[in-house]
């Protein structure tokens, strides 16, 4: 392959001349990996705070107004024996006070069935103090979030009193903290849910029943089968946060044309480069052609060069790419977090596959910007370019 | 027949460019050239002696007329055929040398044998060989711009005869180098020709020189006046 060993002498033969063309493939492919590492990390993260410490569906009352599920044991004992469905923890929801001393707060109380809803919500991964699983044989327990026994002024095994109009005032004990870092730690209380149910005289009723599957990715899946055959209100987490998924997609297409701008940008430093290449070597195209190599040959020649100058660039890329990314992720680059959906900071990940896209598509574009200048050179005529001073 | 069959043959060989006017570079030139001739092309500037050599050497294309080499008609063939046939049986000497400035002499004259598909080793051999002939033996590993012109002219010749063509064609081989050295490479191909029963055609522009060949043919106004 005499037209590699050409090819690789006049790229390195140019020192400065290469080395911008190199930087230039190197910077496309490292501001794309970071662009992806960024956006599959958002992606991800949010993926992730939807379905991790959130039921991937959730069976909702069929009568709006009346606002309860009945039959909820049978119900959630036949979804439990659904294929994919690994927890299902039916909840009574209701507003209430707490009182301690002199402190009264606004609660959200939440009627559970502990281990149920530890195994969809993993609540215990929250709980600061105490135990949240606990409830399960303390009839009166009550697990609070961090902010809301402050303001109460409460510690773990302090009573609380629980009032509601038209109910009978029941003390609960502190038996465990929870901490989510989000505002519903000023307002949620967990108890036990036929504690709850007792108080709120709403027996054999719950508000909602939340559910988790092995694969996130089924959940509408088997959200739709519940539907159908159990005929309940079931939302996965995917209609739920169809919004923000759909957002995402469309924000991807932006982003799509954004590579392709800088790829376009990167494509023509290569292509400029193979220009001057073939300017500066005309007279030297013509003595190869001259000494019997085909039109063919001197177009590989100039094909290898920008294949060179693009693998290189690539690989460049890749690993610039990627220490970016890691030194990004460790400075924890803070986000706005109502604007981030929660997110407190900017989320980077380092998807291989990513990396892989990003070198390929360089690589093509590298080919498409050698084809002009190589098809150029090919063409020369050798008279012409041999005499070319 | 066969001894007589002449190595190159010009029919009508006709070079014109349309520019506003037709001018004819080359007019209805007809020549035969026999195999181990030495040919001197003389001529003023402008008479036509590039175009002539350009045309045997496959590196343009005639207007009409036909070129034979070697009893082939090589005026209609494909760019591929045309360069297999430069790269195996011609070999160019210009008025610079031309040479590759990347690569190491050993190198540049091991390329037209690289192209040919000969093996490194191979080609490596055939090129140590030909530069001791001409005098280089100890600047093998030298790059153009580390020779004299004379040197480099020396490495042309080597890298012209390295496929050991039929045919060798010069450009006023001589002419960018001083009369000493100038003669001592005219001196050089003279001698080569006579051992290699290679086919030489030299444009030349001094006429001891042509005075030394076995012909001379002169243009003018594009048209052969003397064979």
């Amino acid at each position: 392959m005499y037209e590699l060993k050409i090819a690789l002498r006049q790229v390195f033969s140019r020192k400065k001349q290469t080395f911008f063309a190199i930087l230039a493939v190197a910077l496309a492919v490292a501001v794309i990996t970071v662009m992806m590492a960024m956006l599959s990390g958002f992606q991800g993260e949010l993926i992730k705070s939807s379905t991790e410490n959130n039921p991937h569906i959730v069976i909702n009352p069929q009568d709006e107004k009346e606002g309860f599920i009945h039959l909820y044991r049978y119900n959630s004992a036949l979804i439990s024996d659904k294929e994919g469905v690994i927890a299902v923890s039916p909840k009574y929801l209701g507003q209430a006070a707490l009182e301690h001393k002199d402190n009264a707060e606004g609660i959200s109380l939440q009627g559970i069935e502990p281990e149920a809803e530890d195994k969809v919500m993993r609540v215990s991964k929250d709980i600061v103090e105490g135990s949240f699983l606990s409830l399960t044989h303390t009839r009166h327990g009550i697990v609070l979030g961090d902010k809301l026994a402050e303001n109460l002024g409460v510690q773990l095994g302090d009573r609380v009193d629980a009032v509601f109009p038209g109910s009978k005032t029941t003390s609960f004990k502190v038996i465990g903290l929870v901490h989510t870092g989000t505002a519903a730690d000023e307002v949620t209380a967990y108890a036990r849910l036929d504690s709850v149910q007792e108080f709120f005289n709403e027996p054999g009723v719950v508000s909602t029943i939340g559910i988790r599957v092995a694969d996130p990715y089924k959940a509408d899946s088997i959200s739709s089968s519940i539907e159908r055959e159990n005929e309940l209100n079931a939302v996965s987490w995917i209609e739920a946060n169809a919004e923000i998924l759909n957002l995402l997609n469309t924000q991807k297409v932006f982003v799509n044309v954004f590579y392709i701008l800088i790829y376009g940008i990167a494509g023509f430093g290569i292509a400029n480069t193979l220009i001057t290449i073939v300017a500066q070597r005309t007279r030297e195209i013509g003595i190869l052609k001259a000494m019997g190599a085909s039109q063919k040959s001197i177009m590989i020649v100039f094909l290898f060069q920008s294949v060179i100058l693009g693998a290189i660039g690539l690989v460049l890329g890749t690993i610039l790419g990627y220490i970016a990314t890691i030194t990004l992720q460790s400075y924890k680059i803070a986000v706005p977090q109502e604007m981030y959906f929660g997110l407190q900071t900017l989320p980077l990940e380092v998807e291989p596959l990513n990396f892989v896209y990003a070198a390929f598509f360089a690589f093509i574009i590298n080919i498409i910007s050698g084809i002009y200048p190589a098809r150029k050179a090919a063409k020369l005529d050798p008279v012409k370019a041999i005499e070319s001073a | 027949m066969t001894e007589e069959s002449p190595i190159i043959e010009l029919k009508n060989l006709t070079k014109s460019y349309k520019n506003g006017m037709e001018f004819r570079a080359l007019d209805n030139a007809n020549l035969k050239i026999k195999k181990g001739e030495f040919v001197a092309i003389v001529g003023p500037s402008g008479s036509g002696k590039s175009t002539l050599m350009h045309l045997i050497g496959l590196l343009d294309t005639p207007s009409s007329g036909t070129l034979l080499i070697d009893r082939n008609n090589v005026t209609n063939m494909s760019d591929k055929e045309r360069s297999e046939i430069r790269n195996k049986m011609l070999g160019f000497v210009f008025q610079y040398h031309h040479l590759l400035p990347d690569f190491t002499a050993l190198e540049n004259v091991m390329m037209p044998l690289l192209i040919a598909g000969k093996k490194r080793k191979e080609a490596k051999e055939t090129a140590e060989k030909l530069l001791k002939e001409v005098g280089l033996e100890d600047r093998m590993d030298h790059k153009p711009g580390e020779l004299s012109g004379g040197q480099n002219q020396r490495v042309a010749i080597a890298r012209a005869l390295s496929c050991s063509p039929a045919i060798v064609l010069g450009d006023e081989p001589t002419g960018n180098l001083d009369t000493k050295t100038g003669d001592m490479i005219y001196e050089l191909l003279r001698q080569l020709n006579k051992e290699y029963n290679q086919t030489f055609i030299v444009v030349t522009h001094n006429d001891d020189m042509a005075l030394k060949a076995d012909r001379i043919i002169r243009l003018v106004d594009g048209k052969i006046t003397v064979q």
